[in-house]
């Protein structure tokens, strides 16, 4: 059977399949190409999915499961933050799941129901037995952390497919533009859905779809324009927007969803939003009048585009074309704004609810057995994809080190090398964390595991490479090796919980937002990681050689680090520079004479090492090396 | 070198084929990010010509390439296109080329970092900048901002250029050659630090 390409999305999903040279998407026994993304339990245990599931959502809201793409690698505290579900969420392990229809099923449960819908219909499309394997491409929004892509990849395990590859949702979207329009040149996807938006740059040429940048804001959608007009809209009702109950929230974002959709078409829509006194707020809203209260919002796509840009190395009129994706892309509001951000018109002449699922079907083609058998008339096709997000690891004093940068091209494999800290440490903790901030805790941690088994040696001694390797599905693995025993540690990064989209897009915004902050913060840490270094083997040498102190030296060495320990707890990191210096500057006699001693007395080699390993004022030390 | 599936003795060392029976061999550690990619070992490259042989390599090593060829042509088809992404994300930014090329000739100035003693002429140039940018400030501060950023950028490109030409020169060097070369290269990091900075900032 030939295999297929799945839009597996938050509200609705897709099957399409090459048929004929080109891709198609698969209708239901109704001629419906779409499968709303709804899934209902009954208190019998019986399951629907799709529409007749959609359906029942009024009638049972508590067991109609919707949008259960936003619960995918996530928790329970995670979800509730958000204030994402109405559902009853159930965490005991590491898993969340929902309760509904008299059971308990995990998100990925829930999703592998969809795909299970999906498969039926494309084996009744093109033939196939039950028990025969089929073969799939599932998209993936290219925000998506580990966590998530793995929550992803076992719902398509659980529904009975072989999962070939997990897609990029822009990077498929190219792919079912250029070969259809058999392009070459420098594209963006412009990728706007119902709640998150992602931006990819893409170079298509010699046959190969190369992804150079790719960028998003997770917690921006088409329901964050309505959110917009509805604020406004209770604003000038005179409604307190505190204290106004939720239903009538609802209600005004129920209108404003209402108004979008109708000035699409026309110039001008009339509001009526009924009031809690009996009363109700009429008005007239214009397209102008509209664009002015969700301006902001628009604005927010601007960052993230320019950033993506910037990261590409592309000039905003290198652009060969803009392609539209996602619902909200329909909006003459947000063409008009790409237009303006781009400096032009964008393509939207391929469906922008099916391009994803084309792209997937195109991309399922194209990795199909042979290439003799590939059914593509437009032949040989490669697409080179980037990670989203930085990878890195926890170094000294709580600070990220990025390893792999984001929108390296993957595969990828980097290294790094850390040294023992302390005499003896048989040890060291490994933190993985996901993010491109400059400190751990404003990082995604993915995952931490202790390398154990490292003979035990003076500080600085042992050295432990720590190498990551993400594979063409995006998914990382780590592993880390002392290397002069050669013990060694592999996880496959299966973290307990996933990053949310939510934290995505704090940490990236954030990012832009703290850029200096963190550039002082670091520096304070790093000062403070220095006078640690000097401080540490000082104070431990002068207790162990008091002797070679004179009382006068002492009394200075003393002073010193008394300042340097109060100026520690400051912030100002030129002072700690400062005082590190000075005291190594007035404790250098008294380092030269324990070395003198320590030859006369013959020390082995390697105490020697410790105590050069101690005075050297090395670059680092128990941190990370290049 | 002996094919792992057929055990034909392959006549081309460093082949990625074997040439009896077409399977996937694993990638030679001791090719250069250079040869991999077919490129001369030199600092003087042209980038499309850099990504252009990249994007035909990756085009026959790609794991998509061997879906349906078993696991072990798959893992080293991995292996493969790691490397081409490796090897073009060094030889393509012209600083970690020239490191790159460096490291060749037996200077990694990533492993000197810290002991390499920068010009005391440079470190003077930078103070006075890094004074300048800690001044920046008032309305016009942007304006200041981009002058110093095009300033550093044009000493950056000035040393690059000299860097290059040093690395492309040919016959023997002196160690005193190298050492240039090797502080150069350190500098270039350094003003590279301060453009970042100066980015972050804004």
């Amino acid at each position: 059977m030939k295999a297929i390409g799945i839009d597996l999305g938050t509200t609705n999903s897709l099957v399409a399949v090459v048929v004929d040279g080109s891709a198609r998407a698969l209708p239901d026994d109704e001629g419906r190409v779409i499968l709303p993304s709804a899934v209902a339990y009954a208190d019998d245990g019986s399951v629907e999915v799709g529409y007749t599931a959609r359906a029942r959502a009024a009638e049972r809201p508590r067991d109609t499961l919707l949008s259960v793409k936003r619960l995918m690698g996530r928790t329970k505290a995670e979800a509730d933050a958000e204030g994402l579900s109405t559902y009853t969420l159930i965490q005991d392990g590491p898993v969340v799941r929902i309760a509904a229809g008299g059971g308990e099923h995990t998100p990925i449960e829930v999703s592998a129901e969809i795909l299970r819908a999906l498969a039926a219909r494309a084996r009744t499309a093109m033939g196939g037995a039950e028990g025969e394997p089929l073969r799939a491409v599932i998209t993936v929004p290219a925000y998506f952390d580990d966590t998530q892509r793995q929550a992803t990849r076992q719902a398509g395990v659980l529904a009975g497919l072989d999962v070939m590859r997990l897609l990029n949702e822009p990077t498929a979207a190219a792919l079912a533009y250029g070969l259809d329009k058999q392009k070459e040149g420098r594209f963006a996807v412009f990728d706007l859905g119902g709640g998150t938006f992602d931006i990819s740059v893409l170079h298509l040429i010699d046959g190969v779809f190369e992804v150079l940048a790719t960028g998003g804001d997770t917690q921006l959608g088409g329901d964050d324009f309505d959110r917009a007009l509805a604020l406004a809209l209770l604003a000038e009702a005179g409604v307190d927007i505190e204290t106004t109950d939720a239903g009538l929230r609802r209600r005004a974002i129920q209108a404003a969803e209402a108004a979008k959709i109708a000035l699409t078409d026309t110039f001008e829509v009339t509001i009526e939003l009924p009031l809690p006194d009996g009363g109700a707020h009429r008005r007239l809203l214009s397209r102008d009048q509209y664009l002015t209260y969700v301006r902001p919002v628009l604005d927010r796509v601007a960052r993230p585009c320019k950033r993506a840009l910037a990261d590409a190395g592309v000039r905003a009129d290198e652009l060969d074309g803009v392609v539209l994706v996602g619902g909200s892309t329909r909006s003459p509001f947000v063409q008009r704004y790409v237009a303006e951000l781009f400096g032009q018109r964008p393509l939207g002449d391929i469906d922008p609810d099916r391009v994803v699922a084309l792209g997937a079907a195109s991309q399922a083609d194209l990795l199909s057995i042979d290439s003799e058998l590939r059914l593509l008339d437009h032949g040989d096709v490669l697409l080179l994809d980037v990670t989203p997000l930085s990878l890195g690891l926890e170094t000294m004093g709580g600070l990220a080190e990025k390893v792999i940068p984001r929108n390296s091209q993957i595969p990828a494999s980097r290294a790094q090398e850390f040294t023992t800290f302390q005499d003896g440490q048989t040890g060291m903790d490994i933190h993985v964390v996901q993010g491109e901030r400059e400190l751990v805790d404003d990082c995604r941690s993915l995952a931490r595991f202790r390398l154990t088994g490292i003979p035990p040696r003076p500080a600085g001694a042992a050295r432990v490479r720590v190498t990551f390797q993400v594979d063409a599905d995006g998914i990382l693995r780590v592993s880390a090796r002392e290397t002069s025993t050669g013990v060694e540690q592999a996880i496959e990064v299966q973290p307990s919980h996933g990053l949310t989209d939510a934290e995505v897009e704090t940490m990236l915004q954030a990012s832009l937002d703290h850029a200096e902050d963190d550039v002082m913060a670091r520096m304070l840490r790093t000062a403070q990681v220095e006078a640690e270094r000097v401080l540490m083997p000082l104070t431990k040498a002068m207790e162990a050689d008091a002797d070679l102190l004179t009382e006068d030296e002492a009394a200075v060495i003393g002073e010193v680090i008394a300042d340097l320990r109060a100026a520690m707890k400051g912030d100002d990191h030129r002072k700690v520079q400062d005082l590190t210096e000075t005291l190594d500057k007035v404790s250098g006699g008294f380092a030269q004479r324990r070395m003198e001693r320590a030859l006369q007395q013959g020390l082995k080699d390697v105490e020697v090492d410790k105590l050069e390993a101690e005075m050297a004022d090395a670059p680092v030390g128990g941190g990370a090396h290049d | 070198m002996t094919c792992w599936q057929c055990g034909a003795e392959s006549a081309e060392p460093g082949a990625v084929f074997c040439s009896a029976c077409d399977a996937l061999q694993p990638p030679d550690p001791s090719v250069d990010h250079f040869a991999r990619l077919g490129l001369p070992r030199r600092f003087e490259q042209d980038e499309a010509d850099v990504t252009a042989r990249h994007r035909a390599l990756q085009r026959k090593l790609h794991p998509d390439r061997f879906v349906s060829r078993g696991d072990r042509m798959r893992m080293l088809s991995l292996q493969h296109a790691t490397s081409l992404n490796d090897a073009v994300r060094i030889v393509r930014d012209p600083l970690s080329r020239a490191d790159y090329l460096l490291a060749l000739l037996g200077r990694d100035p990533t492993a000197e970092e810290g002991t390499l003693k920068l010009e005391p002429a440079f470190l003077m140039e930078v103070f006075e900048l890094r004074e300048a940018i800690g001044e920046l400030s008032g309305i016009d501060a942007h304006v200041e901002r981009g002058r110093i950023e095009r300033t550093i950028a044009a000493r950056y490109e000035e040393k690059l250029g000299a860097l290059g030409r040093g690395l492309d020169a040919d016959g023997e060097r002196t160690d005193g050659e190298l050492d240039a070369l090797a502080q150069l290269a350190a500098q270039l990091r350094y003003l590279k630090n301060i453009l970042r900075e100066l980015h972050a900032v804004e």
